[in-house]
């Protein structure tokens, strides 16, 4: 669990009042990764180039064709000197990244032309992972797939995956911080959720339930006319029900307490681990997930394409 | 436990591994994605231990010129698996793929996406 450390530092700052990312992600967005050290090449720029290809991927098939990422990647820049620092705030981070910003200029770089930039600072010592501070991401370590998923997605605006894994509701018991197992914004590498993919304006508005009836639920993995997700508004908050087919098939559910303190990301979605005694994080066909005195979701059917959903208030 | 690992490694028999995911844990997802340049074909395998009993699925966007197509695959049975990742379009200029399987039991498992030109 290596990214504890860095996902604690982006909630850290979260808390500091910041320019907002927006959460939004379309078309094709230009990344920037500048490479900077004391002068080690502790490793090749051909693998972060990689890196950044299956990122691509990712963000191409999620989004159903609607994000592409532009990705350059410079060689090693020696700019990292000891007085370096590990900025904590805005002014923080832009003092620590302004000669390596200059650097890339000197390079042929032009970082005021990029949507984001992924600054990866080799040498620095920096007590932490990463930050992520609007459209600026700062990492200490070699950017990994997740890494950059899970980053660029703070970028877009979207917060952590959270998780709980009590039956019912997370506000009766612990919350992880980015327990998610399925989202990149959580510990997971499946697929952004149904919540998040509203959010970065990859599936329209949802519909809200509120009274009994059988719906049909497609998965949010390509266009639809029909629902991509069933929102049961309560007291609690707001729960996202969506439908997965690939590689299991079932319902999962997640929690967003929009009540959560402001921050520069969209509130979280939570997760629930284990909405059955399954103890899986999605329940299957013939399986009925409760919450007391509010509703009950049934999985009635399940194919490829679409679920059969009961919802009982 | 889930990570995503990027090897760059050419395959002697001229398959070219593009993307790699490794998870560990019970009940959790082994993902990889990667793209393919031109390629003439690709394939999904998914290895375990111990082995086990899994459901994997992969999605494919295919680009040639201004034309995009998307794919959709699954394969179900016991690791090690193999699946053919149908092309789309024939000849392409670009695929970007995602595979995934679930872990049903506690396992180590390895999703590993690999074309050839």
């Amino acid at each position: 669990m290596a990214r504890a450390p860095l996902f604690a530092v982006v909630v850290l700052l979260a808390a500091v009042a910041l320019p907002s990312a927006g959460a939004a992600a379309k078309g094709d967005k230009h990344v920037l990764i500048i490479l900077a050290s004391a002068g080690s090449k502790p490793y090749p720029v051909a693998d972060v180039q990689r890196t950044a290809r299956q990122a691509n991927a990712f963000f191409e098939i999620s989004s159903f064709g609607q994000v592409r990422l532009d990705i350059d990647v410079t060689p090693w820049l020696p700019v990292i000197t000891n007085a370096s620092t590990c900025g904590l705030s805005t002014r923080g981070l832009d003092a620590v990244v302004a000669p390596v910003r200059q650097a890339a200029d000197r390079a042929g770089f032009t970082p005021d032309l990029y949507d984001d930039i992924v600054y990866t600072l080799a040498d620095s010592h920096c007590g932490f992972l990463g930050e992520t501070l609007g459209h600026q991401v700062m990492l200490t370590r070699e950017p990994t797939v997740p890494l950059l998923l899970h980053e660029l997605g703070h970028t877009f605006g979207l917060g952590h995956a959270q998780a709980a894994d009590c039956v019912t509701s997370p506000v009766r018991c612990g919350i992880y911080e980015t327990g998610d197992t399925l989202s990149p914004m959580g510990s997971g590498t499946l697929d952004f959720s149904a919540y998040e993919k509203f959010l970065l304006g990859w599936i329209p508005a949802q519909p809200h339930v509120s009274v009994a009836k059988t719906y049909v639920l497609t998965p949010p993995t390509s266009f639809s006319r029909l629902a991509q997700a069933l929102i049961v508004d309560t007291s609690q908050g707001s729960w996202w029900i969506e439908y997965r087919s690939q590689p299991f098939r079932g319902l999962v559910f997640r929690l967003v307490d929009s009540r959560n303190p402001p921050s520069q990301f969209a509130p979280s979605a939570v997760l629930m681990l284990k909405p059955t005694k399954a103890e899986r994080p999605w329940i299957v066909k013939g399986e009925t997930y409760r919450i007391p005195f509010s509703f009950r979701v049934t999985l009635a059917g399940a194919t490829a394409t679409r679920a059969i959903v009961r919802f009982r208030p | 436990m889930v990570a995503l690992v990027v090897p760059a490694v050419a395959l002697a028999s001229g398959w070219k591994i593009i993307g790699q995911g490794k998870a560990s844990g019970k009940y959790t997802v082994a993902a990889a994605s990667g793209t393919a340049i031109r390629p003439a074909a690709i394939q999904m395998k998914v290895t375990a231990s111990p082995n086990l009993r899994t459901v994997s699925g992969y999605s494919i966007q295919c680009r040639k010129g201004s034309k995009k197509r998307r794919g959709t695959g699954k394969a179900t049975g016991r690791t090690p698996i193999t699946k053919a990742v149908v092309l789309p379009i024939a000849h392409p200029d670009s695929c970007a793929v995602v595979a995934s399987a679930t872990l049903a039991a506690t396992t180590k498992m390895t999703v590993t996406i690999v074309a050839r030109r």
